[in-house]
This record gives C-alpha cells, sequence and structure tokens, in this order.
C-alpha cells in the first residue's frame, strides 16, 4: 500500500512540475526561466528517488546523483553565463 | 498500519503541501527576487521532507544511505543555485517589485 | 506507474512546443535542458537507465554548454514577443504528419511484451539473450553487446566522440570569432 502512496506522490510531483514550466516559458526574465528549471531539476530528482523506492530499483538513486549535479551545475552555469562579468556565488 | 508507515505519510504529506507552496509561488509571486525565496525555502524543504519519507520506506540498507546524501546534497545545493540566479539578477539591474508602483 | 508515465509524456510534448516556438534563443535552450529532464526521467522510468542518463548528461549538460558558447560568439535576437509567429499553414502540416505517425503507435507491442516479434522469432536476441553470460561473463546483456560483441565498434565510436571534443576544445581556445 506504500508503494501505491509512492507512486500517487510521484504522479502529484509531476503534475507541480508541469504546473511550474509555465513561468520557465512565460519569463518575462532569464533568471525567472533558470530558476524555473532548477525547481523542475529538484523536484525530478525527488520524483526519482520516489520511484527508486515505489518499484524497488535501488540503482534509480544513483542516477538521481548525479541528476543533483547536474541540475545545480545547469543552474549556476546559465546565471554565470547572463552576467556579463563578475561572479554569482 | 505499523508506525513506520504513518511516519512516511506524514512526511509525504509535509513534502507534498511545502512543494504545492513552492509551486504555487514561483507562478504567483510578482518579482525575481521573491519567486527566488519562495524556490529556495518551500521548494528545499518539500524535497527534504520526502525524502526523509523515501529513507523511511526504504528501511536499513545502502539505499538509504545514498537517500540521505541526495537529501545533504538538495539542502545544500538548492539554496545555493537560487543565490547564484538571484545576484545574477541583481547584477542586470532588475529592479526589485514595489507596491507602489 | 501509467499515470506517472502519461504526465510525463504531456510534460515532454509541452516542453518540446515551447522550445520550438520561444522566439528568444536563450530562453529556448534552458525549456529544452527542461526538455531533456523530462525525458530522460521517462526512459529510466521505461527501465533503461544508461539511455536515461546519458539523456541527462548530454541533452541537459554537454548540449546546453555548446549552445550557451555558441551563442557567447554569435548574436542573440531580440524582440519584444516571447513566442514566434505561427504560420497555420504549417502547423496544420505538422500536426497532420503526427497524427498520421501516432496512428502507428497502437501496432507496437507492449513495454516488455514476451510474444513480441523480436524476442519470440528472433533467434539472434535468443541467442544473445541466452548466451551472452556464458560467452562473456558480463551480466548485462546490453552492455555485453556493446562492449564485447561489437568492442572494436564502440571503440571507434570512442575514438569518434574524443576526436570531435579535442577539435572543439582546440576551435574554443583560439577564439577566432571574437
Amino acid at each position: 500500500m506504500v508503494n501505491d502512496i509512492l507512486l500517487g506522490a510521484a504522479a502529484v510531483f509531476v503534475v507541480l512540475v508541469i504546473v511550474v514550466l509555465y513561468r520557465a516559458v512565460r519569463g518575462p526574465t532569464m533568471q525567472d526561466r533558470v530558476l524555473a528549471v532548477n525547481v523542475i531539476g529538484t523536484n525530478t530528482v525527488v520524483i526519482l528517488a520516489l520511484l527508486s523506492a515505489a518499484l524497488d530499483v535501488p540503482y534509480f538513486l544513483d542516477i538521481a546523483l548525479v541528476y543533483a549535479l547536474l541540475n545545480f551545475l545547469m543552474a549556476v552555469a546559465i546565471s554565470k553565463f547572463t552576467v556579463e562579468r563578475g561572479g554569482v556565488m | 498500519m505499523t508506525p513506520t508507515e504513518i511516519a512516511v505519510i506524514i512526511f509525504l504529506g509535509g513534502g507534498l503541501f511545502f512543494t504545492l507552496v513552492a509551486a504555487v509561488g514561483v507562478i504567483r509571486l510578482p518579482d525575481i527576487y521573491s519567486r527566488a525565496h519562495t524556490a529556495s525555502q518551500a521548494d528545499t524543504l518539500g524535497a527534504g521532507l520526502t525524502l526523509v519519507a523515501v529513507a523511511l520506506t526504504l528501511g536499513l540498507e545502502i539505499s538509504t544511505l545514498k537517500t540521505v546524501l541526495l537529501l545533504v546534497f538538495i539542502f545544500i545545493t538548492n539554496p545555493t543555485a537560487a543565490h547564484a540566479v538571484a545576484r545574477a539578477a541583481h547584477e542586470q539591474d532588475i529592479e526589485p517589485w514595489r507596491e507602489d508602483r | 506507474m501509467e499515470y506517472v508515465a502519461y504526465a510525463l509524456v504531456i510534460f515532454v510534448i509541452l516542453t518540446g512546443i515551447a522550445t520550438a516556438l520561444l522566439r528568444d534563443v536563450l530562453a529556448a535552450i534552458i525549456v529544452f535542458a527542461a526538455y531533456s529532464l523530462g525525458m530522460a526521467l521517462l526512459y529510466t522510468l521505461l527501465l533503461a537507465p544508461d539511455v536515461g542518463l546519458t539523456e541527462a548528461v548530454i541533452g541537459a549538460g554537454v548540449t546546453t554548454i555548446l549552445l550557451l558558447l555558441t551563442i557567447v560568439k554569435t548574436v542573440r535576437p531580440g524582440g519584444e514577443r516571447t513566442f514566434e509567429r505561427l504560420d497555420p499553414r504549417a502547423a496544420l502540416a505538422c500536426g497532420a504528419l503526427a497524427v498520421v505517425f501516432g496512428l502507428t503507435l497502437p501496432d507496437l507491442p507492449a513495454v516488455g511484451d514476451p510474444n513480441s516479434p523480436i524476442l519470440s522469432y528472433d533467434a539472434v536476441t535468443g541467442h544473445y539473450l541466452t548466451q551472452s553470460y556464458a560467452e562473456t561473463g558480463v551480466e548485462n546483456t546490453v552492455t555485453a553487446v556493446l562492449a564485447a560483441y561489437r568492442g572494436f565498434d564502440t571503440f571507434g565510436e570512442a575514438t569518434v566522440v574524443f576526436a570531435a571534443g579535442v577539435a572543439v576544445l582546440v576551435v574554443l581556445r583560439r577564439e577566432v570569432f571574437t
């Protein structure tokens, strides 16, 4: 039964990702889009962890770790890119 | 229902609630700085609570360690990324939203 | 599990359409990264984690960086509009083509169907599935085919990718376009 609840939670998270996508498309500034994609990435990691527990596939967690790294790198890289000079950290 | 299952459901409910708050905030708040605020705090807490629920479901094994690692990582990187985004917005001279305009 | 997959398919289609229609190139790149994340999640959900991992690293990581470097070297079309104007006839043609392709979907076998033609009538697949562990000692059949049976082929591919990477680094280092 817990597995069904986890799967349901994963489905709700995907719906929330679709909702946040509105901000990524609409903008209006570039930073809004980066922020929305960062939230989407975090939710992706959580969805993967939920699926890993619900479907009992332990190696999904390794993929989730890679996603978490990639998501952080992407947000910092695009923020850095939108600033002409100077740091963002 | 065992106590573990009840705890899992409570943590999962909390995680879903805070992620919902983050999603509403990212959609509804007026400018980039307030959106960065909700993305860094509400979303991090939502993801953290959900990962705690996942770790409780898994019980004691090597996967739990990975989940906790993921949790720590998200707790560090998510606010850092939001900070980087907000600072990039500040460097680009994006004006904060004010009620009187 | 089906609901998660359906919601992910909707997400991927929406991001794909948004990537095509967004006027600002940088915005399109950012939304394309989200598309890649959704696609990778879908691959992982269909139990192809290696493909999902590659999609995430290539699509969301390397492609984003390469496209960002490209628009550093070139120009970014500006403008007030968020979306590109859509030609109704072109949209109609694309929609009709998508429907025609979609009509073939019901004839595909279900995911993991043991009676699908590739598994039931094909001696080659059966040979790899039953013999690959005895012949190569690799547990995963896909990995056995990639790294053992067609090892030289994969080696050649890796050489090509490495050469391309070195070439990109050389070109970027010289910065001839600035």
